[in-house]
């Protein structure tokens, strides 16, 4: 007996030891490297189309601690980078780490090498750490989280006596709002009440989801697009917004911001990267709402994520040593992680930055963490930057061509469903948090 | 693009069958015929066949794939109604700017041909667009119908006229396009007319004259007939230049507004550097090269009379 | 007599109503790109610069390094140019002179592929690049260019055409057919020549679509890839655009005018058929 009770005891200190040693162990991402390459110096090339900045000052930084690395940040416009980048990564002449965008995730994948660290670190530290991954393994980064809204002119919205108080809860309240700040002059739209100018799919997508409606199959490889979710959806877009009674014409503005920016709309349904812009680009004193969703809707719409960077797979087993080093540099410090997540204007991934009070002083960011208004967006997935081309058909069926809905909604599914078939991609919405609410 | 033409009737005074000998014409055959053989072997020949045999394949250079996919690629196109529209839009621009480019520069030609003077300055003139890079007057373009500031809309305000929206309407793109690629390429045209009016005997028009015809028959029946090479090489290469059209298209208006500019050779770009899906590009190339060999035989044979 | 007055009065008017639609634009493109960026939004829009500057030249020139992409672009044309004609002479010299087997095949050959329209080949030869470790090299601009099927037709035409006693003559005289080559046949054909490296040379300089997948690094831009870009990198620098674009335009243009006989009888180079 008394064996036993020794035995257990033993039992039970090793277990409480073992668990105290993997909460240690899952301590989140902690950068102690003293010296890298073992003090050789090492050339690496870092290819971007966008926060260009942000990742120089990053370079600045880890050339600071390590000055036997070099790294040399290449800016590239957008269009160009990404008919560059793959030819570039799969000739060995490519850069050894390049900025990465979700829209290319699937694309690049195959070219893209896996993040050597630990996925408990990971998580400890961040949120959807699921979005970084390609199969099991991490091969990009999201640092921050964005999603749809509404934007309004604050200075449009007082001409017509509304104030703060008036934030419209349902789709009709919105509607009725938007007609009253719709004007016309001599047949011709000058301010328009609220429209979706250039966030065509954006909207779509969204309301799929206000509805319980799922965006893709079962399967999570075909999209939905032929559906009568998506009719419904399409009616109050075409007649209530655009039709002639509408809160919007297509010739006020090729896209929302710029829209904004020129005084011509006074409420946009946009992304929240666009307050960001509009605080760089114009003068408008702008307010934000999220989208207004009908009772018990099992989610607000869709979410998206601001990607970092990725290492390429063919480069050289030290230079990739060094990119790994730097992103762990990076991805430990709060503080370089703050950079981009301001810039990119979103919630931040990085859990201890959730209460930052910079990144609080975002009035949208703000909003978002209080109202846990990101918790109940959903992430589909990586969706292939080709497929959007569904939707551009069918905007462009509807509102440009004149095309009835049904064959406009047949075409632009045989069209999604011709990109989306051989990209590989599966969609993962169906593990959103408030799955069991859609229909 | 610029093509000179070549006079095919000359026939070589002699030749030299290949004889062995020391350094004999072997010595020379030899090396140079099977570098040439080589350089288009390699680079013209395998790439054509590649292309031919990719149509078939599931073809994804950056995804490491290339499984066989049977006749897949070209049912799809065959049932796409973006297909159709893509070659209806490539042959749209090609038939309008061929005539438009044909007509037009043989009038010019003519009304040069006509002057006592001043005419080497007129060639001199409506040839320069000709030599002055596709890209950069693609730009020029753009920027000359931007709605807000291009010389376009300006000038329709002089005229009291309203502005127009131009590459952003999906009615007008394809138009603007083709108005600026006859505004550049005409002036080729207009050379080869003005080379070609010059070898038109006199005595031809006299004893037309003579026989009491007007001017417009003068044309009908003397001139047009005259020059029927002239107008067969111009037609004929402007239909295979332009039934290729992609630089405007890349710099004006990327295939937009919608669908509207987006050609059968643009949707060929887009499947192959875009989307890297070469598969699906190498079936349309192939469809492509199907429908420029038909036009061009069938143009060559209607405008020249004579068997290609 | 009058009424031949009359038509020629209104030929030089209609003839010079369209040379101003031909020249306008160049002349709106020059003078917007001396005008700051401020003058340049300003609407109504001004035609005459109102306040002339060099600013736009020297940003296009510093900032986006055009001075480069035109070296590039001319040290690449003239390689292309050289090697093309080169090449051009001595297979239209053997196609022009010889008789061997295969002879009609392999001329077939070369002739036919000028009919193939360029995306056919461009998918695979992409490939190529890829298979043969080219891409981000001039290698993959130069050795894919280095003969072409229109050099050797026209050459083959020219040589044809060329009196063959000169060559029997230094035959007698034992030279040997390199010889003949290099020192009749080629100073012979200096006039195809010349016509054809202004084809050439142009075809090389215009060249967008190839350089643009196949080069990497900006540092080896050519000009056309140059002028693509401008608008991407300078949504709003409006001045550097029209600087960017003149100067593209503009030095073609003067070697043009002083050249424009040259070219013009190039185009019609040995007669029309007829």
């Amino acid at each position: 007996m008394r064996t036993l009770h020794v035995h257990l005891s033993r039992v039970v200190i090793a277990l409480v030891a073992a668990l105290l040693i993997s909460v240690g162990l899952a301590q989140g991402l902690v950068y102690d490297t003293e010296v890298v390459n073992d003090g050789d110096p090492i050339v690496l090339e870092f290819w971007t189309p966008y926060y260009q900045d942000v990742f120089q000052s990053w370079i600045d930084d880890y050339q600071q601690v390590h000055p036997n690395v070099t790294i040399e940040l290449e800016h590239q416009p957008w269009g160009d980078y990404w008919a560059k980048l793959p030819v570039a990564l799969q000739s060995g002449r490519g850069p050894d780490i390049f900025g990465m965008h979700i829209a290319w995730a699937a694309q690049l994948a195959p070219l893209a090498a896996p993040f050597p660290f630990a996925d408990e670190d990971l998580e400890a530290d961040f949120t959807m750490t699921e979005s970084n991954k390609d199969g099991e393994a991490t091969k990009w980064f999201n640092l921050a989280v964005i999603h749809g809204g509404v934007f309004y002119d604050r200075d449009a919205w007082a001409e017509a006596g509304y104030g703060p108080e008036d934030e419209p809860e349902t789709l009709e309240e919105l509607m009725a709002i938007a007609h009253a700040l719709t004007v016309r002059e001599g047949g011709r739209m000058t301010q328009a009440g609220f429209c979706f100018q250039g966030v065509f799919r954006d909207m779509i997508i969204d309301l799929n989801y206000q509805n319980g409606l799922w965006n893709f199959d079962e399967t999570g490889t075909r999209a939905v697009i032929d559906s009568d979710g998506v009719r419904e959806s399409l009616a109050f877009m075409l007649n209530d917004v655009l039709g002639p009674d509408g809160t919007c014409d297509a010739l006020v503005a090729d896209d929302n911001w710029s829209g904004m920016a020129q005084g011509r709309i006074a409420m946009a349904y946009a992304w929240n990267w666009v307050g960001g812009w509009l605080n760089e680009n114009s003068e408008v004193d702008w307010g934000w709402f999220p989208m207004p969703a009908p009772e018990g809707a099992p989610a607000l719409g869709r979410n998206n994520v601001e990607n970092t960077f990725s290492v390429n797979a063919r480069s050289g087993e030290a230079e990739q040593a060094v990119a790994f080093d730097f992103i762990e540099f990076v991805l430990s410090s709060d503080e370089r992680v703050l950079r981009y997540v301001l810039q990119a204007g979103g919630v931040p991934t990085k859990r201890s930055l959730l209460d930052d009070p910079s990144v609080l002083a975002n009035p949208i960011v703000a909003r978002s963490i209080a109202e846990g208004i990101a918790d109940r967006t959903v992430y589909a997935g990586a969706m292939p930057v080709s497929y959007e081309a569904a939707y551009d058909r069918l905007r462009d069926a509807v509102t440009l061509e004149g095309t009835d809905v049904d064959t406009a909604l047949a075409q632009a599914q045989e069209v999604a469903d011709d990109r989306l078939d051989g990209s590989g991609f599966v969609a993962i919405e169906r593990s959103y948090a408030g799955a069991g609410a859609f229909r | 693009m610029i093509q000179p033409i070549v006079r095919t009737d000359v026939q070589p005074r002699s030749r030299r069958p290949a004889r062995r000998g020391r350094l004999g014409a072997l010595e020379f055959v030899v090396p140079i015929a099977s570098g040439v053989l080589l350089f288009y072997l390699v680079f013209m020949l395998f790439p054509i066949v590649y292309t031919f045999v990719g149509s078939f394949f599931d073809w994804r250079p950056f995804q490491g794939r290339f499984e066989f996919h049977g006749l897949e690629h070209y049912r799809a196109l065959l049932g796409d109604p973006e297909f159709y529209r893509g070659m209806r839009i490539n042959l749209t621009f090609t038939a309008g700017v061929v005539i438009a480019r044909t007509v037009v520069g043989l009038a010019i030609a003519m009304a040069i041909a006509s002057l006592r003077f001043g005419a080497p300055f007129f060639r001199t003139v409506y040839f320069l667009p000709v030599v002055a890079p596709m890209i950069s007057i693609s730009l020029l373009w753009t920027w000359i119908y931007d709605p807000s500031y291009g010389l376009a809309n300006q000038t329709l305000g002089l005229f009291g006229l309203p502005a127009l929206r131009w590459l952003k309407d999906p009615d007008l793109a394809l138009l603007g396009i083709m108005v600026m690629t006859v505004w550049k390429e005409v002036g080729y045209a207009v050379v080869i007319f003005l080379a070609a009016l010059a070898g038109v005997p006199r005595s031809l028009y006299e004893a037309a004259t003579i026989d009491g015809a007007n001017a417009w028959n003068r044309f009908i029946h003397v001139t047009l007939p005259s020059i029927r090479p002239a107008t067969a090489f111009v037609v004929v290469t402007s239909i295979i230049t332009y039934l290729q059209t992609f630089g405007q298209i890349f710099i004006m208006t990327k295939g937009g507004p919608g669908t509207s500019t987006t050609t059968t050779v643009y949707q060929i770009y887009d499947e192959a550097f875009v989307l890297f899906d070469f598969g699906t590009a190498s079936a349309l190339s192939m469809m492509l090269f199907v429908v420029i060999s038909v036009v061009t035989i069938v143009n060559f044979r209607f405008v020249s009379g004579r068997a290609p | 007599m009058t009424s031949h007055v009359r038509t020629q009065a209104a030929m030089l008017l209609v003839l010079s109503l369209g040379a101003v639609v031909i020249l306008v634009p160049f002349a709106w493109m020059m003078l917007s790109s001396l005008k700051p960026n401020a003058e340049l939004v300003q609407l109504p829009p001004s035609f005459l610069p109102e306040q002339p500057t060099f600013a736009n030249y020297v940003r296009v020139w510093t900032e986006i390094a055009f001075g480069r992409y035109m070296w590039n672009s001319l040290w690449l044309a003239t390689v292309k140019t050289i090697l093309m004609l080169y090449t051009s002479a001595l297979a239209g010299y053997l196609f022009a002179v010889y008789d061997f087997r295969g002879k009609r095949l392999l001329f077939g050959l070369v002739l036919a592929t000028m009919m193939v329209p360029w995306p056919v080949t461009i998918i695979a030869q992409y490939q190529q690049m890829l298979w043969f470790g080219w891409i981000g090299t001039y290698t993959a601009l130069i050795v894919p260019a280095l003969m072409s099927s229109f050099g050797i037709f026209l050459m083959r035409q020219f040589i044809a055409g060329l009196p063959s006693d000169l060559i029997d003559a230094a035959r007698v005289d034992g030279a040997s057919e390199y010889g003949i080559f290099h020192r009749i046949i080629l100073p012979l054909s200096r006039a195809a020549a010349s016509a054809l490296a202004i084809f050439l040379f142009l075809w090389s300089w215009d060249d967008f679509l190839w350089p643009y997948l196949m080069l990497l690094d900006d540092a080896d831009y050519v000009l056309p890839i140059g002028v693509a870009l401008l608008q991407g990198r300078y949504e709003v620098d409006f001045g550097a655009v029209f600087a960017g674009m003149s100067l593209s335009i503009v030095p073609v243009v003067v070697v043009y005018v002083f050249l424009q006989r040259s070219f013009i009888e190039g185009i019609a180079f040995s007669g029309v058929k007829g």
